[in-house]
């Protein structure tokens, strides 16, 4: 299980999130709350829009395969960014020789000449038996770009060549999000069922553009793995979680968000980043949660995934 | 206080009305009687406890810190109530604090000594259970009403008649054991099973129905009166609230794990809907199979009513998290 991490509201300097609360986003890489088991070494990831930036409407990119809690200059530079929606993400892949562990496999994705990034928690069973087949659902102005071995960049492709179609003008309206994630699911069951893939695939999706975030939490096929399994993190459901209020910080002892009657700030996360959970809200399976900026205020607007 | 003095004031809680006097007495000499001053937390919201609370004398003050609504005041606890138990049963945190509104005497129940009990004194343990999952189904109740009379309220999408057609369409059919595509051994191995004896496991097999479902089939259907219990084994089951055709989900059940209308408890309607949401396999024990065990095979049955009251606690937790969420999200609008 990889771990995600998305923020939209007041600007915010990043190591805020990152390292200091007690389940910081860095401490998941080795010390995980949730499926412990798995430690996240396989590569950091984060994209992040900062109004006072040069070219604003692009986000800062920083990826690497360095292990975050060793990397310097993520550190340094997590003093400096003070963006105001950002999303992050740590690979965990299984301890094998087959994975590759390359900067073309570390989310977000973000295609050239596109404004939206994508990133995954969570794994297609039999992917290389399906990948080809998704091929005839990825516009040819994605074909090339996809650089990396991932079942998460063909999603992210196939995610884009949706939205191409439910939204020519790139307006990026909630329904036309929603409709674009629903119809990529879609056409991913459409192809296991090719297959006759029948095991549980995990796939929470993490999409923004600075204006918005939109998380899934999904899992094909769940409750039907191989009953002599052992346990593993690709059958089960991967958790998500928000929290929202006026500005996240250490307040009366703890880190949490600063209650207040707006919701001016929001994380949505794979998990807390504080042990003390009591304040945030944790989403339900077969949920699309979008949230976004309306008139200086979080708007969360949830869905139930029925394909 | 005395112990005669205990003993009446442990008989008059809730907890302890299906208790004997000798039970009572069994609880009064391993567990501890407790003292908290006013002010002082008995439990805090987000933290794990470690067993009950029976109130015996004082008051204590219910509170919940809820995203977005600041700190709720949830009400009084007095003598004969109890609390600390659905943090025992389901293994989570806290979802409320508790703090002495006076000087607070309680009898402490430790979770330790509750599973201990299941080993030296199960009916006990049973009865305690008992008490608990009815008290848990008056609240999931209570929750019921309050997030039915929102979801009428809202502009929530109700069910398209498509939707109810196709949802009519589905029923479940009996297949037999051979057709579930696991061997006798490989089901032993499973949670719940693995700890069963090989007659109890027999038992199971040869009493319950396996039944093979489509997705959306339901189950359980709210306001329905079935004391039958089911058992997830392939696939997975979602539980959910309606009113006027608009579905407001609680939480997925993944395999293995148990549930029942609340009827099972109480004889009263089902306040739930439980429907499939993948194709599923469940294993279901109907009210006369149960009553069979209860009569016959009494260890398995304490198992199985350990994991129904499991379930139920569960479903409040996730009511609970279903209100705040409602008061939070614009949901299926």
């Amino acid at each position: 299980m990889c771990r995600m991490l998305s923020y939209l509201g007041k600007p915010i300097a990043v190591e805020e999130l990152l390292y200091r609360p007690d389940n910081s986003f860095i401490k998941q890489t080795y010390h995980p709350k949730y499926m412990s088991y798995l430690l996240n070494l396989a590569g950091f990831g984060i994209v992040a829009w900062d109004t006072t930036s040069y070219n604003p409407e692009l986000p800062y990119i920083y990826k690497t395969t360095n292990l975050p809690f060793y990397d310097e200059n993520l550190w340094n530079l997590s003093f400096k960014i003070n963006p105001f929606c950002f999303l992050a993400h740590i690979r965990g892949v299984s301890y094998s020789e087959n994975q590759v562990v390359s900067n073309q496999n570390v989310h977000p994705f973000m295609f050239e000449g596109t404004r939206i990034a994508l990133a995954h928690n969570g794994a297609l069973i039999d992917f290389e038996t399906m990948r080809y087949d998704l091929l005839e659902y990825v516009h040819s102005s994605y074909q090339k770009q996809i650089r990396g071995t991932t079942d998460s960049e063909w999603i992210y492709a196939v995610f884009m060549s949706q939205l191409l179609k439910c939204d020519p003008q790139q307006k990026h309206e909630t329904h036309s999000i929603i409709q674009s994630i629903m119809n990529t699911l879609k056409i991913i069951r459409d192809v296991r069922e090719k297959h006759h893939i029948t095991t549980a695939s995990p796939v929470n999706l993490f999409i923004t553009n600075g204006d918005f975030i939109a998380a899934t939490r999904f899992v094909f096929d769940f409750g039907w793995q191989p009953y002599d399994a052992e346990p593993s993190t690709h059958f089960s459901y991967h958790s998500l979680w928000y929290t929202y209020g006026d500005a996240y910080g250490f307040y009366d002892s703890s880190y949490k968000m600063k209650e207040s009657g707006k919701k001016t700030s929001i994380i949505v996360a794979s998990e807390p980043l504080t042990e003390d959970t009591t304040t945030w809200i944790e989403v339900p399976e077969y949920t699309i949660l979008l949230v976004r900026r309306e008139d200086d205020e979080i708007k969360i607007i949830s869905q139930d995934i029925v394909l | 206080m005395e112990t005669a003095e205990l003993k009446k004031a442990l008989s008059e809680t809730r907890l302890c009305k299906y208790l004997t006097s000798a039970e009572i007495e069994v609880l009064l000499t391993y567990c501890k009687i407790l003292q908290f001053e006013m002010g002082k937390e008995l439990l805090h919201q987000g933290k794990k406890t470690a067993g009950i609370f029976v109130i015996l004398s004082g008051t204590a003050i219910m509170t919940a810190k809820i995203l977005g609504a600041g700190t709720l005041d949830l009400g009084t606890l007095q003598r004969g109530d109890f609390v600390g138990e659905t943090s025992l049963i389901e293994r989570t945190p806290n979802t409320i604090s508790v703090t002495a509104a006076q000087v607070v005497q309680v009898l402490f129940i430790a979770g330790t000594y509750f599973e201990t009990l299941a080993l030296l004194f199960p009916e006990t343990k049973y009865h305690i259970s008992k008490a608990v999952a009815e008290d848990v189904c008056l609240r999931l109740k209570e929750l019921q009403k309050k997030i039915s009379f929102y979801i009428l309220q809202s502009h929530m999408i109700a069910k398209s008649f498509f939707g109810e057609v196709m949802q009519s369409l589905t029923w479940p059919h009996e297949i037999k054991f051979e057709e579930i595509g696991v061997s006798h051994e490989q089901f032993r191995r499973l949670n719940f099973f693995k700890d069963l004896t090989d007659d109890a496991c027999d038992t199971l097999f040869k009493l319950g129905a396996f039944i093979a479902t489509a997705n959306l089939c339901p189950i359980i259907k709210q306001g329905e009166t079935t004391s039958a219990c089911y058992i997830i084994l392939r696939g997975a089951v979602q539980s959910s609230i309606i009113q006027d055709n608009k579905y407001a989900k609680l939480a997925v059940l993944p395999p293995l794990k148990f549930f029942a209308g609340s009827s099972y408890i109480d004889g009263s309607p089902s306040v739930i809907d439980f429907s499939t949401c993948e194709k599923t396999i469940l294993l279901k024990l109907s009210d006369k199979t149960l009553q069979f065990l209860q009569e016959n095979h009494i260890t398995l049955w304490y198992k199985i009513f350990d994991e129904l009251c499991l379930s139920f606690v569960s479903l409040e937790n996730s009511a609970n998290k279903l209100g705040i969420r409602l008061n939070s999200e614009l949901y299926n609008r």
